[in-house]
Formats: C-alpha cells, structure tokens, sequence
C-alpha cells in the first residue's frame, strides 16, 4: 500500500499540474481542446485525489490530518470539491485557472513535504478531533474559496471602473456572480469555524481541563473567525459593498495562512501534536 | 446543356463601391424582387436567379451559359428599374465570375463582407432572399445548393468563431457592460434622463435583454409619458430624479443640459441611502450628465462615450482577429460545394454507360433466352444482371473518383464515350433525377 500511496503522491500535483495548464489554455486562449478536457481532468484528479485519502485514512487508521501537510492535501480536496460544484452550477469555467492553481500548490507542498509521524498521539484517533479538524479544514478550503473569488471580483471591478476591457474582462463572470460566491463561500467558511472552533474548546476542556486561552494559534484563528464573521453580516447588517466584502474575505484569508505557516512554524503553541 | 456547365455570376453594388443615395435608389423591394425574377426565369438568359437587396447591397446571382450577355441584361435591369446609370459610374457595381462568386455569396452570408464585421442579421436576409427565388421558382438545383451552403458556413461562423461576438454599437456595449455587472438584467430597473434618440435606442436594447422596468425622466414631462405608454414604464418629472437614483440599478442620461445634472456632492448622498447596492450609469450626453468625480465612488460604475467607444474598438479588434477562422469555413464550404457540382458532370456519363450495358444485356438475354426453359429464364435475368453489375463496378467507382476530386475532365468523358460508343444529345440527367445516382 506504500507503494501506492507514494505514487499517488507524485501522480497528484502531476494531474493538478496538467489540469491547471487546461485551465490556463481556457482562459488565455479559450482552447477547444481545453474546453472538452479541462474538467475531465479535474475530475480524474479529483477521483485519484479521494482514493489517496481513503488509502490513506486506511493505512492510519485515522483520517490524514495529523501534519500540516496533510491537512494542505485536505484542503486541496476540499477546494477542489468546492469548485466543481460550482463550475457545474454556473457553468463557467474560465475561474478554473485561478482556483485549480491554489488546489495545486496546496497539494504539491503537502506532496513535497509530507513525512509519516513515527509515533501518533492517541489524541488524534479521538473522533470528536477528528470532526474538530475536519471541520476546520472545510472551513479553511471555503475561506480560500472566497477569497479567490473576492480578489477576481476586485480584478474584474477595477477593469471595469478604469475602462480597462482585456482579458478579465472578457473571460470572468459578473461581479454579481463574484460577490455572491465570495459572500457565500465565506459564509459557509465562517459557520464551519465556528463548528471548529466549538469543538476545539471542548475538546481542549476535555484534555486539559482549561478554558480559552490567548494561544498564537488560538487568536489568530479567532480574528480570522471574527472577519469571516464580518464578510457574513457586513452586507446586511453595515451596508458594506461587495468591494468591502472582497477586500475582508482576501485579509482574512491571509491571516489564515499566516496561522497555517507562520505561527505553526515560529510559535510554541499548545496546538501541535506531532 | 445542364446546369453543370453553366457557371455562376454576381453583378451587385455595396456599401464598398456605391455611396448610400446610389444603394437607396436600387434597393428593391419584395414585391419588385417577385417580379424581376419571374420575368428573368421566362427570358431565359439566366439559367437560375436570386436576388440579395439590403441597405447595404444589392447583388443579382445569376447561372448562365454566356456571363458576358448575363452581366449586360442585369445591368440594364438595373437601368431600366432604378435608373441608374451604372456605365457613366463603372465602380459603383461589380462582378464575379463563377467561383469568385460563389465564395463572395459564402463571405456575405457569414457577415465578412459586412459594413459592420460579423453582423448577424444578413444571414437571416439571405435564407429571405432565398426563400423568396425559391417561391418564383427561380431558384434551380445550383444556386439553392450553393445557398445551402451559404447557410450553413454562416451558421458555422456564428457557432464556431467569435466573429459576430462582442458589442460593437453603444446600446449594445451598455448591455453588455450592465451584463457584467449584474448577473441577471430580468430583476433590474431602469432610469433613462432624457428621450433623447441614443438614450432611447440604450433604454430599449436594455428592455430586450430583459430589463425588469424602464422609468424615463425628461424635462418636457409629455415626451416622457408618450415614450414610456410606448416602452411600458413610468414617467417620472426631471426634479424628482434623484428618488429615482436611489432606487434602480441602471441609469442611461443623455440630456441637452450644459452642466452635469448630478454632482459627487449629491451622489454620495443618494449611494446612502442604496445599502451598498452597486449603480450602474451609462452617461451618454455631450457635455456629460454626470459629474466625472462621480466614477471613483465606490458602488458606481460610470461609463460615459469614450468608454463605450473604447469596448466597440476592442471587441471589433477581437472580430477581426476571427476572419481568418471564418475564411477557412467559407473555403471548406465552398470546396464542398465546388466538389459537388463537379460530380454532376459524371452523371450524364454514368447513366448513358449504365443504359447501353442494359440494352446489350436485355439483347442478348432475348436472344438466347429461348434456349433455356422457363424456370431457368428467371435465373438467366439473374445471372447477367449481377454479372453487368459486377464488370460495371470498378468503373462507376473511378468515374465517381474522378469527378469528385475534379479530375473528370472532357477527354475522359469523351474517351469513356468512345470507348463504350455512347450516343450523345440525349436528355442530361443532372436536370431532375441525379440525386437517384
């Protein structure tokens, strides 16, 4: 079975790869080799990419979010899932290029980078983490989703205010269909952070008998968690513009990766496992 | 002599060659159309006609034996019914000959040779035209092939280029800039300030691509209740134009007013009061309507003329950048269809070798049938049938060949004549029963 995880390894950001290069003739030159294949393509990735998983989940015995790394693999499924639907709900696939390249760089650090745990904390096998975790997860591909289709909507509206009429033009959707997957997108990234971030204070009650504490990991979360939460109300609530919208989705986005890399790499937190 | 040896022509003027006054005078009508084409299939110059009269061209196709004479009895058609002199003006009117032709009724109807590159709406004027020489019965078995084939590289264009893509006139432009704003036009409204002709013509291309509602403001308040009785939508007075601004989606303004009737000031206090919902304006008047600062606040798009310019340029750029795509499907049609009327002159060839075997074969079949008893005469006829069939094959075959690649020429088909001592003169197929070949 390592054998054939270790090949899906490097099958993976192979296929992602020649998926996003589809994707990039779509949008650069609208192919028509590309239009019959690209999403043909992704979902041959994505079908390999769900056997990895589950081969993976086997081998285990426990769902493969132990590392960081693996949990980019997670992530670049999840997207990937996320952005399907979608593709097959608007029928549009010239936002392909721009997501299938974030789906493929996740996959291909967790590829390049991805080392067994010699030893695995029972923690892990626990199941309430395994939703914690899981949920965090879907919450952080939702949270991307947006804040791609918050930075195409800021393209897009920039074009279009400066007369500028290229390419993004031509190619990108509405701004209407923009701003409400990035609204939408957020809002469910939101809703999955706060199931994540629920079950995190339990379980952490549970194991260490202690309340919230002011954690790298745990605060950065927690004002990410509080922008997406803005992104969901904002509109409603403060009559925020979907240019507002846009910009809060990519900043939260950002403090995501920054908790994601940074803090997991410079800070000592509670928060690793492994 | 078939129609497989006469060859085609197209006398006819366009926006290229003759000036609007000369392209008004000899546009004819549906009726003068009728006309002149039934009088053409009774003269007999012209093997088959069809007659294209848009605003922009007027082109007679013709088949005929003698393009010289066919070209002159066009021509003083167009002299005797439009009285126009086309000999005092040699450049307004042209002619093609025979393939020439034929790929220039392929560009037209795919809008490559159209004032306004890739324009849809000549295609529907050729199925017209068409229709209407097929209903005079001037239309035969070449020319309602080659405007088949006219249709198709037109319907092919259209679905397999982007040569009629992209606006590239300013009502058009504004729709399809509001399409990119607003995903679906169906639940927005619309304001128009000013009746103006250009703001009308914008108002109505929005209501066609399904604007939910069109208010027009306008400071003589009659004009706008008449056009909006005629548009199905309110008329509003031109002082209570800013509670308009508060609530539609879309604004078109070409007012005749010297200053903007709008300045930043009072924008930002409508966008207040529209909960960051976007506005999109399309500020068509000189001078403009709209105060320019207005375009940098966030939630308005604002668009004025040269905007609109600047997208018809790009998207003509895009149309341009498909004609070669679009010339390879005329010369892929046009092959097809040259390939076909080359097979036609096999035709009378086939069925006179295919007539002489039979007659020999029912000749000698009579002579010795009474040889054989009755039961076995029915074999007999068998029997040699399959057997003419089976010697006649190969042949058929090669003739076919030939004919199809264009290599049928008249020393083959005198040599096939020769060789099986065919009679010529006699009725040529190709005039009503080749599609059985």
């Amino acid at each position: 079975m390592d054998i054939l995880i270790n090949t899906l390894n490097i099958v993976l950001p192979t296929l992602y790869a020649l998926a996003w290069a589809d994707y990039a003739l779509l949008f650069f030159r609208n192919d028509g080799f590309a239009e019959k294949t690209a999403s043909w393509l992704l979902y041959g990735a994505g079908t390999l990419h769900g056997v990895a998983l589950l081969l993976l989940s086997i081998q285990l015995g426990l769902f493969p979010v132990a590392t960081v790394f693996e949990a980019f693999s997670v992530v670049a499924f999840s997207i990937l899932v996320v952005y399907l639907l979608i593709e097959w709900q608007i029928g549009v696939r010239t936002t392909g290029f721009f997501i299938v390249g974030v789906i493929f760089a996740f996959q291909l650090v967790s590829s390049a980078f991805m080392t067994r745990p010699t030893e695995v904390n029972p923690l892990l096998t626990d199941p309430s983490f395994v939703l914690h975790v899981s949920t965090a997860v879907l919450g952080y591909a939702a949270m991307a989703i947006s804040a791609i289709y918050g930075m195409l909507y800021l393209m897009l509206f920039y074009d279009i205010k400066q007369h500028r009429f290229g390419l993004i033009y031509k190619q990108l959707p509405s701004l209407e269909v923009m701003a409400n997957f990035t609204q939408g997108a957020a809002t469910l990234g939101f809703a999955f952070l706060s199931l994540a971030m629920i079950l995190g204070l339990a379980l952490m009650a549970k194991v260490y008998g202690a309340q919230w504490q002011w954690d790298p990991k745990l605060t950065i979360t927690f004002l990410a968690w509080l922008i997406y939460g803005a992104c969901t109300v904002g509109r409603k609530l403060w009559g925020w513009s979907p240019r507002r919208v846009a910009f809060a989705s990519l900043a939260g986005f950002a403090v995501i990766l920054f908790s994601f890399v940074v803090v997991n790499l410079l800070f000592t937190s509670f928060h690793g496992f492994v | 002599m078939g129609s497989s040896d006469m060859s085609l022509l197209v006398v006819g003027m366009n926006h290229r060659t003759a000036p609007l006054e000369v392209r008004e005078r000899v546009a004819f009508s549906d009726l003068e159309v009728r006309e002149i084409l039934s009088r053409a299939c009774t003269e007999e110059t012209l093997g088959e006609m069809f007659l294209l009269s848009t605003c922009n061209r007027t082109e007679f196709y013709g088949l005929s034996n003698d393009n010289g004479v066919a070209e002159m009895y066009i021509r003083n058609l167009i002299a005797q019914q439009k009285q126009v002199d086309l000999a005092a003006h040699p450049g307004y009117a042209y002619t093609l000959s025979d393939v020439e032709s034929a790929r220039h009724l392929l560009r037209v109807a795919t809008g490559l040779d159209s004032m306004l590159l890739g324009e849809p709406q000549i295609l529907g004027q050729v199925k017209q035209a068409h229709q209407l020489s097929l209903e005079v019965g001037a239309c035969g078995l070449i020319l309602n092939r080659l405007l088949h084939a006219a249709v198709s590289a037109g319907k092919k264009v259209r679905t397999e280029t982007r040569l009629g893509g992209g606006a590239v006139s300013v009502a058009s432009a504004a729709a399809e800039l509001a399409g990119k704003i607003f995903e679906d036009l169906s639940t927005r409204a619309v304001l128009l300030i000013g009746a103006g002709e250009m703001g009308e013509l914008t108002a109505r291309h929005m209501l066609e691509k399904g604007a939910a509602h069109l208010t027009i403001a306008n400071r003589t308040f009659s004009k706008a209740q008449e056009l909006a009785v005629e548009l199905n939508g309110n008329a509003l007075p031109l002082d209570r134009v800013e509670e308009a601004l508060a609530r539609v989606d879309i604004v078109i303004s070409s007012t005749g007013s010297p200053q903007p009737i709008v300045s930043e000031a009072r924008m930002k206090a409508i966008l207040s009061k529209r909960s960051g919902r976007p506005i999109y304006i399309i500020d068509i008047a000189v001078p403009r309507d709209f105060d320019p600062l207005i375009g940098r606040l966030d939630g308005v798009f604002l668009h004025n003329l040269d905007a609109m310019n600047l997208l018809m340029e790009k998207n003509l750029e895009e149309r341009r950048a498909e004609i070669p795509k679009a010339e390879v499907i005329v010369e892929q049609e046009l092959e097809a269809f040259l390939s076909w009327r080359a097979s036609l002159a096999a035709t009378p060839a086939i069925k006179h070798l295919r007539e002489r075997l039979e007659k020999i074969r029912r000749q000698e079949v009579a002579r010795y049938g009474s040889r054989f008893c009755p039961e076995d005469r029915e074999e007999l006829e068998r029997l040699t049938e399959g057997l003419m069939k089976k010697i006649l094959h190969p042949a058929m075959v090669q003739i076919r060949n030939w004919s199809g690649s264009g290599h049928l020429g008249s020393l083959r088909i005198d040599t096939i004549y020769e060789l099986f001592e065919l009679a010529r003169g006699e009725k040529d197929p190709s005039q009503g029963d080749e599609e059985q070949e």
